[in-house]
């Protein structure tokens, strides 16, 4: 009795100290019972400010060196295709004893204010599958720090390689489908819309996709083949198959989805204007 | 006793290691963002079940704050759905679920949202998350919130996502309620999402979450 007693709090003192160091060791954060990256709201500046700072960060040759080689430009049958495979945000972290009123002053004066400004920061995201996050000086004038490139995602998306993009855009235009439906209209490639068609359970590369914006809203009554996806009806790659579906729609633009191994457009989604913004004006995205 | 020892110490470490991996695993490739606001928390997308909160069961990006003007202004889910019912945003939809911290401790949120289209053509479907249900409480900046996600279903089982564009369709129609103040892109959310389509997902997303201040 007094073994097993002795045994008893042995074992719970060792279990103790095993479970403290596991959570000291990982960082837990119990938003979903495994760990998180925490990251402070930050706040954009003034769209001059903001691109000072961007000019600022795209200076540093670590930077440079990070993002080079990863933007495109291509034409193809007239069309011509740029853009580029990352992304920096940049802004600023509020002082935490601002007020509200102080804050929403800010936001309504345009958010030029600096004495509510704590720290700059920024996030390079480079491709589909990394991300760095960098520490900027006080005076928002100097890269001080760029982190190890963190993982995006907890698997592998797969990258969209300039063939690829080259390719898609090339069997797109040529599928007859697609040029009954262009003719005798003006469009054009929407810049940066060639992008990765991949698989959601397992992230194999199906294909790309790529968007043709019409130069007007057009009525077209039509016999749509579009790509129903669906890995639990389709259990096999590339999970999908295509149908018809006769719709007759007012058409701005249309998807395109192209599959690599068919080397056809499998997909030709015709978009709309939404009906609830049809009289609203288009802000800056 | 040292043989009792040995035994229990070592369900302990299988137990802890088995427990422990997950965690570990998840630390530096898991892009999920606790935003934290002063204090405040929520995770920057929203999940397809309310169990498991990985990386690979999310279904939308958190796009949009409505907050209050005044510690006295009225923010809650039902405001906002009843202010949205005139844009035409009359249809339910399927329970998601958000995961928010007002109060210390983490909760989901199952909510199903609202919709322009009952056939999934050419619509545009937000949510809308509270700790409680009704709103959140920061005491620095925000006073009463709430939290969004938005996608568009262009066409079921063919196409949907679309964050970005249903984030300024939405901000569109929010201008027009009288005393709303819209201020987009205006805060970096950590849920930038490049163009690509994952089975019938189409991902854009640039990162920015916007706000909307209600009177």
């Amino acid at each position: 009795m007094k073994n097993n007693k002795k045994t008893m709090i042995i074992t719970l003192l060792v279990l103790v100290v095993m479970i403290s160091a596991s959570i000291i060791t990982t960082g837990v954060i119990t938003a979903n019972n495994q760990t998180e990256k925490v990251q402070t709201v930050f706040y954009r500046l003034p769209p001059q400010d903001e691109n000072a700072l961007k000019q600022m960060v795209l200076a540093d040759s670590r930077i440079q060196e990070l993002i080079k080689d990863k933007s495109y430009d291509f034409s193809v049958q007239g069309q011509s295709i740029k853009g580029q495979d990352w992304n920096l945000a940049v802004g600023v972290v509020l002082k935490a004893d601002i007020g509200a009123e102080r804050f929403n002053k800010w936001l309504d004066e345009g958010r030029t204010d600096k004495s509510v400004i704590e720290k700059y920061t920024g996030v390079l995201n480079v491709g589909y599958n990394y991300a760095y996050d960098l520490i900027i000086n006080a005076d928002g004038t100097k890269v001080d720090e760029i982190s190890a490139p963190s993982a995006r995602f907890d698997y592998i998306i797969p990258e969209l390689t300039g063939a690829d993009r080259e390719k898609a855009v090339t069997i797109a235009l040529a599928d007859p489908r697609v040029q009954e439906l262009l003719f005798g209209k003006n469009y054009a490639v929407v810049p940066g819309s060639v992008a990765m068609w991949h698989s959601s359970k397992d992230h194999q590369k199906i294909g790309a996709g790529l968007e043709i914006q019409l130069d007007k809203v057009y009525s077209i009554d039509y016999a749509w083949p579009l790509a129903e996806y669906d890995e639990t009806k389709y259990t096999s790659f590339p999970y999908y198959q295509t149908q018809t579906r006769n719709m007759a729609l007012e058409v701005s633009s249309l998807a395109i989805l192209i599959d690599f191994e068919k080397e056809s457009a499998v997909s030709i989604i015709p978009h709309s204007v939404s009906a609830i913004t049809q009289d609203l004006q288009i802000q800056d995205k | 006793m040292l043989k009792k020892i040995v035994l229990i110490l070592s369900i302990v470490i299988v137990t802890t290691v088995f427990t422990a991996l997950p965690v570990t695993a998840n630390t530096a490739a898991n892009p999920l963002v606790v935003l934290s606001l002063n204090g405040d928390q929520f995770v920057n997308y929203d999940f397809d079940n309310n169990t498991t909160f990985t990386q690979g069961r999310v279904d939308q990006a958190v796009t949009i704050i409505f907050f209050g003007n005044l510690s006295t202004s009225t923010v809650d889910k039902s405001t906002i759905y009843a202010a949205f019912d005139s844009n035409g945003f009359n249809y339910g939809g399927s329970t998601i679920h958000g995961r928010v911290n007002d109060t210390g401790s983490w909760v989901t949120n199952g909510d199903g949202g609202r919709k322009t289209s009952a056939a999934d053509i050419n619509g545009c479907h937000y949510r809308l998350y509270a700790a409680n249900g009704v709103n959140m409480w920061d005491p620095t900046y925000y006073h009463k919130y709430v939290v969004a996600t938005t996608h568009k279903d262009m066409m079921l089982g063919v196409d949907y996502g679309h964050n970005e564009d249903a984030e300024t369709l939405i901000l569109q129609c929010a201008i027009g309620h009288p005393g709303w103040a819209v201020f987009q892109n205006y805060a970096w959310f950590g849920n930038y999402e490049a163009p690509r389509w994952e089975g019938a997902q189409y991902w854009d997303n640039n990162g920015y979450g916007s706000a909307v201040r209600l009177p």
